[in-house]
């Protein structure tokens, strides 16, 4: 019933969207001047031109060059986590309890000391990581550190240059470079054997 | 510039053991002798062979003044008793055993004698007796006599704590004035009463006169 209608109402919409408009000039004029402010189109780019899009080049290349540095760090990782890491050659060893690590006291009288530290394997032999405290009233330094398990090699410095062996350690071994250091074997015995 | 910030940041994270022992190295020596360590590190870990002690036998070089030379020497040294150990015990030890191992190879200790204490003490730690011995070796026990008393206090059942005894009694001993040698032998003979001294069982040497015919 109503299609004569609707007919007519679709002839002229689409009459009036063929019709040219022709904008004012100074409508022109701004249109073009709010485009030409917009950032140019973002080209359609992909894997790693997309993920340094934006970058300098320079920076880019530090990127990349962590990037591959990460990816080897990862191989590295899996290999490290995979099993029998700790194992020579590949093959399982037992591994300790999951006791927490303990705590071991060390001490050194040093008489007229203006300053003692402990110095070993487990700080990376650093001779300021672990300064001792002189007890009250006496010449006796102490230090209290966490050792993992195992054999630790240390030795006191006195004065910032005097290296002293530990006279109260249980062992001592040769060092390398012409004197010895005290051993200090943490959880050893490692139970009846 | 969160991309900046997170990258670092996983590397950091997921940054490898070694890639930690370069920066130790490169922070406390100079670039050659750092160089020439990472070298070693890098050879020892490729045969499998625990790093770390390398790493640390360079940053105690280091804190003790030695020069480069001295400082490498020390770390080649440190590597070929680590390899040393490692063969004699056997490639199921553990790397604390493989390191002090090492300690008794440097202090003078056979592999032979390494290898014999691994047969009496199949998977067991070692760790306490290759410390004992080279803990006698530094005390001036000859590395043939602490082989000698060692291995027969652990073939006749010592646990780590006996052995920790005896050598805290000839480490008395010795400061009371007795021969190492002999110090170390007595006490051992509290565990083995039969036991000779290294060379007692060698054949007599025969002494040739001048001019006798073989």
């Amino acid at each position: 019933m109503n299609e004569p209608d609707e007919e007519g109402v679709r002839r002229q919409v689409e009459e009036a969207y063929r019709r040219s408009v022709t904008p004012s000039p100074d409508v022109r004029a701004r249109l073009l001047e709010r485009i030409g402010r917009l950032p140019p189109p973002r080209r359609d780019r992909v894997g790693w031109a997309r993920f340094t899009e934006g970058l300098s080049p320079a920076t880019s290349r530090v990127v990349m060059a962590a990037s591959v540095l990460l990816l080897a760090g990862g191989a590295l990782i899996v290999r490290a986590l995979g099993p029998n890491a700790d194992a020579p050659g590949g093959v399982p060893t037992p591994s300790g309890d999951a006791a927490a690590p303990p705590t071991v006291r060390f001490e050194l009288a040093a008489p007229g000391a203006a300053g003692v530290t402990l110095v070993g394997d487990f700080n990376g032999w650093d001779r300021f990581a672990t300064p001792m405290r002189r007890a009250r009233a006496s010449d006796v330094w102490t230090v209290s550190v966490t050792l993992g398990r195992g054999r630790h090699a240390y030795g006191f410095v006195v004065d910032g240059k005097r290296w002293v062996a530990d006279p109260s350690a249980p062992l001592a071994t040769v060092d390398g470079f012409g004197g010895s250091n005290s051993v200090i074997v943490v959880d050893g015995p490692p139970g009846p054997s | 510039m969160r991309r900046l910030i997170a990258l670092p940041a996983l590397l950091a994270l997921l940054g490898p053991m070694e890639g930690r022992a370069d920066a130790r190295l490169a922070a406390r020596l100079d670039v050659a002798t750092a160089a020439e360590v990472g070298r070693l590190v890098d050879a020892a870990r490729g045969g499998g062979l625990p790093t770390e002690s390398l790493v640390s036998k360079a940053l105690e070089g280091e804190a003790k003044g030695a020069s480069s030379e001295r400082i490498v020497a020390a770390v080649r040294a440190q590597f070929a008793a680590l390899s040393e150990a490692r063969a004699a015990l056997g490639m199921t030890s553990s790397e604390t055993e493989i390191v002090a191992g090492a300690g008794a190879v440097l202090a003078g200790v056979s592999r032979d004698s390494l290898a014999r204490l691994r047969e009496l003490r199949p998977g067991k730690p070692l760790v306490v007796p290759l410390v004992v011995l080279a803990d006698l070796v530094a005390r001036k026990v000859p590395s043939g006599a602490a082989a000698t008393a060692v291995l027969a206090v652990s073939r006749a059942g010592a646990r780590d704590a006996d052995l920790l005894r005896m050598r805290e009694r000839v480490e008395r001993d010795i400061a009371d004035g007795m021969v190492p040698a002999s110090a170390a032998l007595m006490r051992a003979r509290r565990w083995a009463p039969g036991l000779r001294s290294p060379g007692d069982d060698r054949p007599p040497s025969v002494t040739r006169r001048p001019g006798a015919t073989p």
